[in-house]
């Protein structure tokens, strides 16, 4: 971009064609990218070519005004008819196309600075179009390179347009040096007529970038601060619609064994999930995995899972319950309603987008937010000492048809065989062996679930397995072929606890996801979608300690994940490489783009902007006017080394040796010094070193002092408080009342005269000059070298 | 009183200006996140605008140099230097304004400014432009005070400082071309003053002996010498005496004047000028000068490089006066011109040798007997001893 050397009119010139033409495609890019299609970005690459090489390097073609105002009077006039035609997604489109073309038009005319205003205008209405088609990080990034390109371009345009101000007129009348601009007056002009010109820069591109680079950080900070002070207010429905195809969830309301797919490794973005303990601003990291239930399913048949019928939908109850845990939860537009959380989950305050199924226990977002990400904070109580509960508490007692919902099992009816008769056997098997009855449901449950996890009989695996059609896919499982994913083991694990007369469903939802540290959120991808097991248990059988006496619930689920071999997913991020801790940072880049860039709110800009200025406004008064602050500065000041040291100097501080070492150091020191300057002045009136400051005096002053020297000799010594003039005149005065030395009177004044004309007026002395005042003061020497 | 500091919206900032607040406006009351960002980000390069070009003037000290001398018509360079003194940061795109006033009794000149671009001077660093021209007539100029500009980064502000800075020049009379007729006019009038000299109407400074010559003044003889030698020897004077030259000059200009009696003026001064820049060539020859103007002059010493400047500075100022009747202060200036001395009567009119003469006798002196010539500026005539 740029060379090493300086920067040179030509260089310059082609330089501001190349970045005003990247603006242009740059803009022209954006827009591109919001309306998802290539064309237009494709056209501006060939004309901004064609227009570069055709009208500004060769100058072979180049628009005339009047028909580039047809042209553009035509492209107008085109889009507005099409405008007219179209939707009004359409003719935000036509109006964006319809600034390329009026660029198309404008790249063809010769470049003037009014040009390059006007085609920079023209990319900047795309660019604005483009902010409401594009939504991603993708979109800082381009605005920012849009930014730094065109405040470079305007820069160098400045430049190039001041510099020919200033070379324009007089270059070409140069009748002098490289410095000098200067034009020959051949008429008798009167007025006078000056010209200035540039000075030549040594400066190079990269220093002009440099300079564009300061611009560019202001730019950034003022932007960012101007951002976010801008006033803002709740529009309703002014979430951002994706205009993407939904993305699917990891889990579906029916579970079909075997039906995986496309779940598998898919790395799509479901949600992310921050915990905040209480009122607490700084989230936490659970201690353990948390698992986010979205639904449960109930109903089991020939290896497919499905819901009960919900029996009533409500709005969020607002409650308030203590001790809390927040989760705030950002979802991504998905093609289900179930949103899943840590449960059971309550809400603060009333949100029209949120409901609960009560009889699936799930949490629903409202059909018209499922196209959109939806940002919302509710409370949950399954979250205690940053741990999540494995025993999670139920607001009410079971009803009958509940529980009878919770221990269904494939009905045998008449000689049919059992087609679970393999997997009761094996329930069966486990608490005999373990010698655990059933009613010890808690026992039980732990028993069934180590034995499919830890026994080694049992292996995870996400691929495809060889199933035995003629049995029931879990049947199948327990019996034949011990391998499969979480469903076969949840859903096993219900079945078997269901064998034994124990209440149990099947929990889908999201197992730990990545945590990002640099955001302290997790980010929940369709890849950790997770099945697992609750068991109900009544008020009786809830273990002792897990709740406060007062506390306990009319019953709880016990949840348990008996799948073998899942990863720990939530642990920190480890990847093989840099990448992992680089993607956490991308992420979380994009996390504070969408949350306070793209769908900042009125209710963000005060908790993110506005209080924490607010708290650290009080929080500094109080420091800085706090008595009980400074007097807890000043115990541990008094305490620090600092203090210590202070209290030593307090005792110590004044030594008689010490003040002595100082006192004689000093005078020491000043001596040397005197001594220093005598030992100069002494060489210098010898001869033996320069003259210092005098030595490389202007001649005028040795003049000067040449007419002190000269006068002094008559006796005419200047007093401390004459000026030179005053000293000048008076020596006249002097010399005038002798009459052999009244010719010579004037001179001193003459000399001192161009003494000050040269020491304070500003001016050089020529050699006419210089040659003057030599024979005045020679004039002078010799008339007062007589004796009076 | 004069503001040191200014700031404006260029015409580009203000197209700018508009356009950021559109897109603001538009943005807020519309809540569109991206689109307030787009604004923001826009709106940074004009703060900064708004900033920088002060904080950038505020440390640069710009100074003038203007040369030492100076006659009308010749090539005039100033030289403006700016010195950066910050210590990291390079300026960019400065402008460096200087206004350049004739001072005129009638007050009613107009300034003239003179601009130079700094591309870039670097921290800690001066740069240095001239800019130049002609200042077609003498006088005195006031140049300044220096206006620092700058539009950087982008054009849209312009923010200027007021360096009150002021220097004089005084500008000499223009010096024209003496013609060979001129020169042979000078040497007739030499060797008037020689024969002048030699019948012995005045003597001069005693130079030395030498031998009688048919034609001397017997007062020349030196007895002394002659008895010791038995031959007559007469005192010989400096031969110099006969090259002092003595100028008298009416410059007079009607009250309500044309341009071509104010073109007069301006021609009589400017081979006033000439005529002592020619007589100072040669060091020691004695010169009188007496200007009846506005603020008579009157000026005699040796011809040497400071009497020719003293004489440039008081003619660049000279205004000329407007009686009607020819100046009685020529008689006397006349009266003071010792006989011998070679006398040249310069007028922007026809010159009125009756007055002259009557004023002359006021103080008891006489023209008959003297070289004295008159040179009027109006004669066609003129053309023929001085090229403006």
């Amino acid at each position: 971009m740029n060379g090493p050397g300086p920067m040179n009119g030509l260089q310059v010139d082609h330089l501001t064609r190349i970045t005003i033409s990247a603006v242009i495609l740059l803009a022209t890019m954006l827009l591109g990218i919001g309306e998802r299609t290539p064309d237009l970005f494709l056209a501006a690459v060939a004309i901004v070519s064609i227009s570069a090489y055709v009208t500004d390097f060769k100058g072979a073609f180049r628009l005339s005004q009047p028909i580039a105002d047809c042209a553009a009077l035509a492209v107008v006039g085109t889009a507005a008819v099409t405008a007219m035609r179209g939707e009004r997604q359409d003719q935000i489109f036509v109006v964006a196309h319809l600034q390329s073309y009026l660029q198309f038009v404008l790249l063809f005319q010769p470049k003037t600075p009014r040009i390059y205003w006007q085609l920079a205008l023209l990319s900047l209405g795309q660019v604005a179009i483009a902010s409401t088609l594009v939504l991603g990080p993708l979109f800082a990034f381009m605005l920012l390179a849009y930014m730094v390109l065109g405040i470079f371009t305007f820069a160098l345009l400045l430049m190039q347009v001041e510099v020919r101000r200033f070379s324009g007129t007089a270059a070409s009348q140069l009748n002098s040096g490289p410095q000098l601009a200067f034009v020959e007056l051949d008429a008798p002009a009167r007025a006078p007529e000056l010209f200035g010109r540039s000075s030549p820069s040594g400066a190079t591109l990269a220093d002009l970038f440099g300079q564009v680079a300061l611009v560019m950080a202001f730019t950034m900070g003022a932007s960012t601060l101007l951002f976010f002070v801008l006033p803002r207010w709740d529009v309703p429905n002014r979430e951002v619609v994706t205009i993407d195809t939904l993305r699917s969830v990891g889990f579906s309301k029916t579970v079909t064994l075997g039906d995986l797919g496309e779940v598998v490794n898919n790395p799509d973005l479901v949600m992310r999930v921050q915990f905040f303990r209480g009122h607490e601003s700084r989230p936490f990291k659970l201690v353990n995995e948390p698992l986010f239930r979205g639904t449960a399913v109930t109903r089991y048949r020939s290896g497919a899972w499905t819901q009960p019928e919900p029996s009533g939908v409500v709005s969020m109850p607002v409650e308030l319950r203590s001790p809390f845990v927040r989760q705030r939860v950002t979802c991504e537009p998905i093609d289900v309603s179930e949103i899943c959380s840590v449960f059971p989950v309550f809400a603060f305050q009333a949100d029209a987008r949120l409901r609960v199924d009560n009889t699936r226990e799930h949490l629903l977002r409202q059909e018209d937010y499922r196209d959109r990400q939806l940002d919302f904070e509710v409370g949950t109580s399954g979250i205690v000492n940053d741990r999540q509960r494995r025993i999670v508490p139920r607001e009410w007692k079971i009803r009958g048809f509940e529980a009878e919902r919770l221990l269904q099992m494939p009905r045998i009816r008449g000689d049919q065989v059992d087609s679970l008769n393999g997997l009761r056997e094996a329930a069966s098997r486990v608490l005999q062996a373990a010698g655990i009855d059933s009613s010890d449901r808690v026992a039980a449950a732990h028993a069934m679930s180590e034995y499919l996890s830890s026994s080694g009989k049992y292996s995870y695996s996400l691929e495809s397995q060889t199933r035995n059609e003629m049995l029931d896919p879990l049947e199948d499982f327990v019996t034949e072929h011990p391998r499969g994913h979480c469903e076969y083991f949840a859903g096993a694990l219900v079945m078997m606890l269901r064998s034994q007369g124990i209440p149990a469903r099947m929990a889908i939802g999201f197992k730990g996801g990545e945590w990002n540290a640099p955001g302290m959120y997790y980010q929940v991808q369709q890849l950790h979608a997770h099945a697992w097991v609750e068991v109900l248990l009544d008020a009786n059988q809830i273990p002792e300690g897990e709740f406060a006496d007062d506390d306990v619930p009319p019953s709880a689920w016990l949840v348990l994940d008996p799948t073998n071999g899942v990863q720990e997913s939530s642990a920190d991020w480890a990847g093989p490489s840099m990448f992992a801790g680089l993607y956490q940072y991308i992420d979380y880049a994009q996390v504070l783009w969408t949350n306070y860039v793209v769908a900042l709110n009125s209710k963000r800009q005060r908790q993110g902007i506005y209080d924490p200025l607010a708290d650290g406004a009080v929080a500094a008064f109080q420091t800085l006017f706090s008595r009980e602050v400074w007097q807890e500065r000043l115990r541990a000041l008094s305490t620090s080394q600092v203090g210590t040291f202070w209290d030593w100097y307090r005792r110590h501080w004044f030594s008689w040796r010490g003040g002595s070492v100082a006192v004689g150091f000093s005078l020491f020191v000043i001596a040397i010094y005197l001594f220093a300057r005598w030992l100069v002045g002494a060489l210098r009136r010898m001869g033996l070193v320069g003259t210092g400051r005098y030595g490389s005096e202007p001649p005028v002053l040795e003049m000067y002092r040449r007419l002190e020297v000269t006068l002094a000799r008559q006796g005419l010594v200047r007093h401390p408080a004459q000026t030179a003039h005053e000293f000048a005149v008076a020596a006249g005065g002097d010399l005038a009342e002798h009459i052999e030395h009244r010719r010579v009177a004037h001179l001193p004044r003459r000399i001192v005269d161009v003494f000050h004309r040269v020491r304070f007026g500003g001016r050089t002395l020529d050699n006419l000059e210089a040659e003057a005042v030599e024979h005045a003061l020679a004039e002078l020497e010799r008339a007062l070298a007589r004796p009076r | 009183m004069t503001r040191l500091w200014r700031t404006r919206l260029s015409r580009e900032g203000v197209y700018y200006c508009l356009v950021v607040l559109a897109v603001l406006s538009g943005a807020v009351g519309r809540q569109l996140n991206l689109l307030m960002l787009v604004g923001s980000v826009l709106a940074g390069p004009f703060l900064f605008s708004l900033i920088y070009g002060r904080l950038a003037l505020r440390r640069l000290a710009v100074e003038r140099k203007l040369p030492s001398h100076l006659h009308a018509a010749q090539r005039l360079a100033v030289d403006l230097s700016v010195t950066n003194h910050r210590r990291w940061l390079g300026v960019w795109g400065v402008e460096v304004q200087d206004v350049l006033r004739r001072e005129e009794a009638s007050g009613s000149a107009e300034d003239v400014s003179a601009a130079v671009f700094f591309t870039h001077v670097a921290a800690g660093e001066t740069s240095q432009v001239r800019y130049a021209g002609r200042l077609p007539r003498r006088g005195r100029y006031r140049f300044g005070p220096l206006r620092l500009m700058s539009r950087f980064p982008l054009g849209l502000v312009r923010h200027s400082r007021i360096v009150p800075d002021t220097s004089t020049l005084i500008v000499h009379p223009k010096l024209g071309q003496l013609t060979r007729n001129w020169a042979h006019i000078a040497r007739e009038n030499a060797s008037g003053g020689q024969r002048m000299q030699r019948r012995g109407l005045l003597e001069g400074e005693f130079h030395g002996l030498r031998d009688w010559r048919p034609g001397d003044s017997r007062r020349w003889v030196h007895w002394r010498t002659s008895a010791r030698r038995g031959a007559l020897v007469v005192r010989q004077f400096e031969q110099r005496r006969s090259e002092d030259l003595a100028l008298l000059v009416d410059l007079w200009q009607p009250q309500d004047p044309s341009d071509e009696q104010r073109e007069n003026v301006e021609t009589a001064v400017s081979f006033v000028a000439s005529v002592i820049a020619e007589a100072c060539g040669q060091l020691g020859r004695q010169l009188v000068l007496s200007v009846a103007a506005d603020q008579p002059l009157h000026h005699s010493g040796p011809a040497s490089p400071m009497f020719f400047r003293e004489q440039m500075d008081a003619l660049s100022l000279v205004a000329p006066h407007g009686l009607a009747e020819f100046p009685r202060s020529l008689g006397q200036s006349l009266a003071m011109v010792p006989g011998t001395m070679s006398t040249l009567v310069v007028s922007t009119r026809r010159i009125d040798w009756q007055s002259l003469r009557a004023a002359a006798a006021e103080f008891d002196a006489r023209i008959d007997g003297r070289a004295v010539q008159g040179v009027e500026v109006t004669s066609p005539l003129f053309s023929r001893y001085f090229q403006a």
